[in-house]
């Protein structure tokens, strides 16, 4: 089953019963961790709360709730067919292949399937369809969580965001999560060695103090917000990898105020810039290991301009003692992941990284046994 | 550790003790698992012990009725055992949880 965006895809799960209104006025400011959190435990549905205190937007939240889940928005029906997505990366992960080689590599189904997935560029696209520019940019028109009591302020935790370095025609697509710090501003807490971080430190060296243009797209379709959460290849793009797993060109639309391009049917557009050395203290926030982290300077995201579709959907999370949805989202990715390892060692027959250990401090494999020591 | 593996013959060979703090339910992998891999440091927190006695039925020892045990402090560190600032665990406010017990039903979920 392959899904248009996000909407084609609620609208499937509330068919098969694995999406919930939520019709009751809830507040985003802790309620909604908890509902979710509990939902989550028992294996429950996707929720979409219609009525989010002092909103108008609704929020969408514990989509990726069960591996199921994860499977249908990858194009599978069942957890167990991830494994052949997991079998198409292995063959990705081959080196490139050098030119006078190119026509037989081409041969290969594969190959032929990324070339034939390079994003289609549209234009009057949904995302644009509401455009609030300059002085209307307002983030408190969101209904942003705030997830835990402790947590420093309301957390944009969804965010797709666009990047690109000076060198690389290649876009990133990474999700790092952004505490709001006023009506135009929020930290962007990318770790260092994450793509968006590295794009950024390479922009700043090849143009000192210009402004380094970013986008963050909010509510895309499946194929898109997972391939974003999955680790292809670098040489292949986010965006090709979700035209695979969709069986279809992602279709993108190009930024009203940059070149980097978002996903065309995304709910929620934000377009910006980092200014140079603008920084900000940010957290604490729980985060996947179930404790809060320490405060740490991260870059400022100026957003210059938010666009939106008719009727917008915010799509949020939280992160917190596992599981929650990232793990989930583990569990699944385990999967891909196995066929991949195998493709290294053969001789492993099973790999298991326990959420309950963070989803990666704990690893555990089973293995058909060759040699003394082999272990 | 020592202390199980001391007070009673019994405990003699039990050659795996964890230990947690209070917070955590020793009855749940789920909940061990998650105290180990974050509040062990695997080179600091782990006690070997060579040499001890071993049920003679153990047959993974080196030797039968001798082998090794290992012990496992999966506490939270305090100052003294780390010099780092530790993790405050993530907590729900109760006032909410009450409020979401009362709605629960009217949400619609189950």
């Amino acid at each position: 089953m392959k899904y248009r965006d996000l909407r084609d895809f609620l609208a499937q799960l509330e068919t098969r019963g694995l999406l919930k209104r939520v019709r009751t006025e809830v507040d985003p400011h802790l309620e909604i961790t908890e509902i979710c959190d509990r939902t989550l435990r028992a294996g429950g549905p996707a929720l979409l709360f219609e009525n989010p205190k002092g909103h108008t937007v609704p929020v969408l939240g514990n989509l990726f709730g069960t591996p199921e889940r994860v499977a249908l928005g990858m194009g599978e029906e069942s957890v167990s067919a991830l494994r052949e997505v997991g079998e198409l990366l292995s063959q990705l992960k081959e080196p490139e292949p050098p030119k006078g080689m190119k026509e037989a590599w081409e041969k290969l189904p594969v190959f032929r399937k990324v070339l034939d997935m390079a994003p289609k560029v549209i234009k009057g696209a949904a995302c644009h369809k509401h455009v609030h520019d300059g002085e209307a940019v307002n983030l408190a028109t969101l209904p942003v969580q705030t997830c835990w009591p402790g947590d420093a302020g309301p957390l944009i935790t969804w965010g797709l965001v666009v990047t690109r370095g000076p060198d690389k025609p290649r876009q990133n697509l990474g999700i790092y999560r952004m505490q709001v710090i006023g009506r135009n501003r929020v930290i962007m807490r990318w770790l260092a060695h994450r793509g968006g971080a590295l794009d950024f430190r390479d922009w700043q060296r090849a143009h000192p103090g210009e402004p380094f243009p970013v986008a963050v797209a909010l509510g895309a379709d499946p194929a898109t917000i997972l391939g974003a959460v999955t680790p292809v290849p670098d040489t292949l793009s986010e965006y090709a990898f979700a035209g695979l797993l969709r069986g279809a060109r992602t279709e993108v639309t190009q930024c009203i105020g940059s070149d980097l391009q978002v996903p065309a049917s995304a709910e929620f557009v934000l377009e910006g810039h980092i200014h140079a050395d603008d920084t900000a203290a940010e957290g604490p926030f729980g985060d996947h290991t179930g404790y809060y982290n320490e405060v740490d300077t991260f870059p400022v995201f100026s957003i210059d301009r938010i666009t939106h579709r008719d009727n917008p959907i915010y799509h949020s999370t939280y992160t917190g003692r596992p599981p929650d949805e990232p793990a989930i989202l583990g569990v699944a990715l385990n999967e891909v992941f196995v066929p991949i390892l195998r493709k290294q060692f053969p001789e492993i027959v099973d790999f298991y990284l326990p959420p309950e250990g963070c989803s990666y401090r704990m690893a555990i494999v089973s293995m058909k046994k060759q040699y003394a020591g082999h272990a | 550790m020592f202390g199980v593996w001391s007070f009673l013959r019994q405990f003699m060979y039990t050659k795996f003790v964890i230990v947690t703090d209070d917070d955590v339910n020793v009855r749940d992998w789920n909940d061990v698992i998650w105290a180990m891999t974050t509040r062990m440091d695997p080179v600091r927190d782990t006690t070997l012990v060579e040499n001890t006695p071993i049920d003679y039925l153990d047959f993974a020892s080196p030797v039968s009725g001798l082998g090794g045990k290992v012990g496992f402090d999966a506490t939270n560190k305090w100052p003294g055992e780390t010099t780092r600032e530790w993790g405050r665990p993530i907590a729900m406010d109760a006032a909410v949880k009450a409020r979401i017990d009362m709605i629960w039903d009217e949400l619609g979920i189950e």
